[in-house]
């Protein structure tokens, strides 16, 4: 058997300092060098080429689209905002056929948004001229917000959504990730080094799972993705997991200290009644599946926002209960008849556009 | 503090400053004593008084053994009082809220205490002064017994010491709620509440070395070292104190008796060891990782396909893990010109169980052998005896890793690979032709596929800690189902790309360096000490260009760090 060979190396050998750092230096040099050539290539030819990830780029398009004026000429706009709940969930065109006259509907929620994303997000639409934003809200979103991770941060970040935001500077960020919120053009290309391995890995897992569909990025109409449903042992293990998830939650949602979910929309809520725009949240519809678990939080959500409106001026809706079993595609997300069922719900609940707060009055 | 971060590299470039231009012998070993505490304590703190207690407890038991007159009143005194002051500033200030702020880059909130906050603090702080004051009088007491009772007496409180401590950190919980689930299983309501304990990183690493200084002394195979900074130095020294490999102390101390000094071409040749180490780390290791935690994060459902590649990337992710770390360790070492032994030697190409235990992680197999399966008997007493013998060594061994049952099943199962070898190995013995087909080309390469299979087999023991999802893997491992679909069975999820291409990189460059072991005796990173400047700062560029590129965005753990 074969064996590693021992150094040649003795412990009696000395050299002299001189030459130790010289050698030291001709190793450090070569990777110095390699470093800045790696990362050169990364910020000019490997992120102009791909791009951003696949999961931040509707976060880019957001920005992209804000940027570009897209609600520029229109009288009354509303924004559901969401993360996959919105995503599988509406289709703002069946909402503007059932809405009231004169309300312009747009779907720019994005999957896997957490709740500091929302209220950016929110932000954004507020001062990009919508005049109703409708939060899409599964009951989850009651816990505590949790730090966002790294590619997302940068992508918003990058999409200059953090300038200005003073509620930033507050329990709701850490500093990680305030500095990553301001970092450059350089630092987005450093963290996002491995773009071209997640470009592989995305494709390969793409080729790999059925029943997934890839929409535009910047589809603000209707942008789901899932086109299969779930079998029965699958939506049983799917229904499991978001049980267990919930339980290991429950004192957050009780909770409503400093740094808790319901501060959270509290100061939300507080900070869009001195705007011009108008906040809403929906309780999301939950599978019937978890209704014996949902039922008490969307209660205890109904009574912490009920009172939160009457203060605010916010609009609450609740359409927990909306849809039935087979309207699902598994545990939590709408199929297309749940879509289309919630989206036309979401339609008669908005309110005629003309009894809203007024831009010019608010600016 | 792990290898693969920015303020380990500064820690590192100011010892191997210090070796440079510190000539003094004390000095040096002086300033590697602190370098190792920083290193360690970067976790936690607290946890340097187990390094303080055991150096101490390992340092007057020795003396103690061999009557040494070193061991005076005044000098007792003195390691009291040192434990003392160790305790008091270890334990007292709020350390944990400091070390806290300092890693997150914030100051203190200005009501934060500056008492340290945590339950245990008076227990431990009681049990310390304790332990200090009656400590020197319990060594008067041994001291004045008969030569092999006093021997005997100090190498047992050693071992005592050693393996309380191990046992309250490491298995205290497990042993509580094991004991409260059996007397539930029995009928009996048993309220204990189980304790908050961390488990400081790399425990059973250096408990096993403090425990093998004190029994080579007792044994007489080694001379009680008379300064307790060296003995510091060797049961805390940074580059394998948190995972191996385990030294022995006549690896490490008869390296203390001079002055270090840098060479630069043990500097050269362990930086492409590092570098190497550094590869299997973070470009294999832990782009493997996150597919691996895909699959057996809910293996029900899982095809056996799925499942086998599970077993086969995890043996991958954990080799690559653990020898990675050992190549960086020794890297480490040898740049300061001390040779630490190989903990590995190409396990995966064993072609028997014996074979595979004298390649994977050689230091704790070896010292399992010397402390425990010789004293226990070995192979000298019976047949039967040796089975007994291998298992009981295998199961400890196996709880040695982690206070979770499957550890022990994994543990137990190995012994019974063991023993089932034993046995064949005693049958081939007697039979002339079994010896020469085992021996042949188309006979190795049997032994080598069996082998893996049950080693892989193992792995999925080691890794899948739930007894149901394990004993669901164990029946899709062993009897295929049929199903050549990934998608379905989850792969959909993870970076399968990244895991497996990573994978696969291992296996080419692995089996080109084993061919290059047999063939030229070297492995990669020694031949890229002889290929001329110009092409290796070429290849030291590309591997920079490679790292930056996979490099994780987080850096891993190590996973022996747990143990």
């Amino acid at each position: 058997m074969p064996e590693e060979p021992k150094t040649e190396s003795s412990v009696d050998r000395g050299t002299s300092a001189p030459s130790v750092l010289f050698e030291l230096l001709r190793f450090v040099l070569p990777i110095l060098i390699g470093i800045g050539a790696a990362w050169s290539i990364q910020h000019w030819l490997v992120m102009p080429k791909l791009g951003y990830p696949f999961p931040v780029r509707r976060t880019i398009a957001v920005s992209e689209s804000l940027t570009e004026g897209i609600f520029k000429g229109e009288e009354h706009v509303a924004v559901i905002i969401s993360n996959s709940a919105g995503i599988e969930g509406v289709d703002a065109s069946i909402v503007q056929k059932s809405a009231p006259e004169g309300w312009r509907i747009y779907n720019f929620s994005i999957n896997g948004s957490k709740q500091i994303e929302i209220r950016l997000l929110a932000d954004a639409l507020a001062e990009a001229g919508a005049d109703l934003v409708i939060w899409l809200m599964r009951p989850i979103m009651l816990r505590q917000p949790r730090p966002l991770h790294p590619d997302v941060i940068h992508a918003w970040g990058q999409g200059e959504f953090a300038e200005g935001r003073y509620w930033l500077d507050s329990p709701w960020v850490d500093e990680g990730s305030l500095e990553m919120l301001s970092s450059g053009p350089w630092g987005t290309s450093l963290h996002f080094r491995r773009r071209w391995l997640d470009e592989l890995n995305y494709k390969m897992r793409r080729s790999m799972r059925k029943g997934i569909r890839t929409p535009d990025h910047g589809d603000w109409v209707a942008p789901y993705n899932l086109e299969i449903v779930l079998d029965d042992k699958k939506l049983q293990r799917h229904a499991n997991d978001i049980f267990l998830m919930f339980s290991n939650f429950k004192e957050e949602f009780e909770s409503s200290g400093e740094g808790s979910g319901r501060a959270f929309i509290t100061e939300m809520a507080e900070d869009f009644a001195e705007r011009a725009s108008t906040l809403g949240i929906i309780i999301a519809s939950t599978n019937p599946v978890l209704a014996e678990q949902y039922a008490p939080i969307e209660e205890a959500i109904q009574q912490f926002l009920d009172p939160l409106a009457k203060q605010t001026g916010m609009l609450v809706g609740n359409a927990g209960g909306l849809l039935a079993a087979d309207q699902f595609a598994d545990a939590i997300h709408p199929n297309a008849e749940g879509r289309a069922a919630l989206s036309t719900w979401i339609g008669h609940w908005l309110p005629d556009p003309n009894e809203l707060k007024s831009h010019d009055v608010e600016e | 503090m792990l290898f693969q971060t920015v303020e380990f590299i500064v820690l590192l470039s100011v010892v191997l400053l210090a070796i440079l231009f510190v000539r003094g012998r004390t000095w040096q070993q002086s300033l590697l004593l602190v370098a190792s505490l920083v290193f360690y304590g970067w976790w936690d703190i607290r946890f340097l008084l187990l390094i303080v207690l055991s150096s101490v407890v390992d340092y007057s038991a020795a003396l103690g053994i061999v009557n040494s007159r070193r061991m005076t009143a005044k000098r007792r005194l003195m390691l009291g009082l040192l434990l003392i002051g160790s305790a008091v500033i270890l334990l007292v200030p709020n350390w944990p809220a400091w070390q806290a702020a300092f890693k997150e880059g914030h100051s203190l909130a200005p009501d934060t205490p500056w008492i340290a906050q945590w339950s245990g603090l008076y227990p431990a702080l009681g049990l310390m002064i304790a332990i200090s004051i009656l400590g020197p009088m319990a060594y008067s007491l041994m001291a004045r017994l008969p030569e092999k009772k006093r021997r005997r007496a100090f190498v047992i409180t050693s071992i005592v010491v050693n393996l309380g401590i191990l046992a309250f950190f490491k298995y205290f919980n497990f042993f509580v709620d094991s004991a409260a689930n059996m007397a539930g299983s029995l009928g009996w309501n048993m309220s204990i509440t189980a304790l908050e304990v961390a488990l400081p990183v790399g425990i059973s690493f250096y408990t096993f070395q403090t425990m093998s200084y004190t029994i080579d002394v007792y044994r007489g195979h080694l001379r009680p070292e008379k300064s307790l900074l060296r003995l510091g130095l060797y049961v805390s020294y940074f580059p394998q104190l948190v995972a191996g490999p385990i030294l022995r102390p006549n690896q490490f101390l008869p390296s203390l008796r001079k002055p270090w000094t840098l060479h630069k071409d043990n500097l050269r040749s362990g930086l492409h060891l590092a570098l190497q180490g550094l590869a299997k780390k973070v470009i294999i290791a832990d782009n493997v990782a996150p597919l691996v935690d895909v699959i057996f994060a809910n293996p029900d459902g899982q095809s056996s396909l799925v499942i086998m590649l599970g077993a086969a990337l995890f043996a991958i992710q954990i080799y690559c893990d653990f020898s990675g770390y050992t190549d960086i360790a020794r890297a480490i070492s040898r740049m300061f010109g001390v040779e630490i032994p190989i903990n590995f030697n190409f396990p995966y190409f064993s072609t028997s169980i014996t074979q595979f235990w004298r390649r994977w992680h050689i230091s704790l197999s070896s010292w399992l052998r010397d402390y425990l399966y010789i004293p226990l008997g070995g192979s000298r007493i019976s047949v039967p005896t040796t089975y007994v013998n291998l298992m009981i060594t295998m199961v400890l061994g196996g709880l040695w890793h982690g206070a979770s049952w499957n550890f022990v099943v994994w543990g137990a199962y190995q012994g019974l690979l063991l023993a089932v070898n034993k046995m064949f190995a005693n049958v081939a013995e007697r039979s002339v032709w079994l010896k020469r087909w085992s021996e042949s080309k188309i006979g190795l390469v049997i032994r080598w596929g069996i082998t893996t299979w049950l080693w892989l087999l193992g792995w999925l023991i080691f890794r899948v800690t739930n007894f149901s999802d394990l004993w669901y893997c164990i029946k899709k491992f062993v009897f295929f189902d049929g199903s050549l679909n990934l998608g379905a069975a989850g792969l959909g999820r993870g970076d399968p790309f990244t895991a497996i291409g990573a994978a696969f990189i291992f296996c080419v460059l692995h089996a080109i360096d084993y061919v290059l072991l047999c063939r030229t005796g070297s492995i990669y990173a020694n031949l890229l000490c002889k290929v001329p400047y110009p092409v290796r700062a070429l290849i030291y560029a590309g591997a920079a260009i490679f790292f930056f590129f996979a490099w994780p965005t987080e850096n891993g753990a190590f996973i022996y760090f747990q143990f």
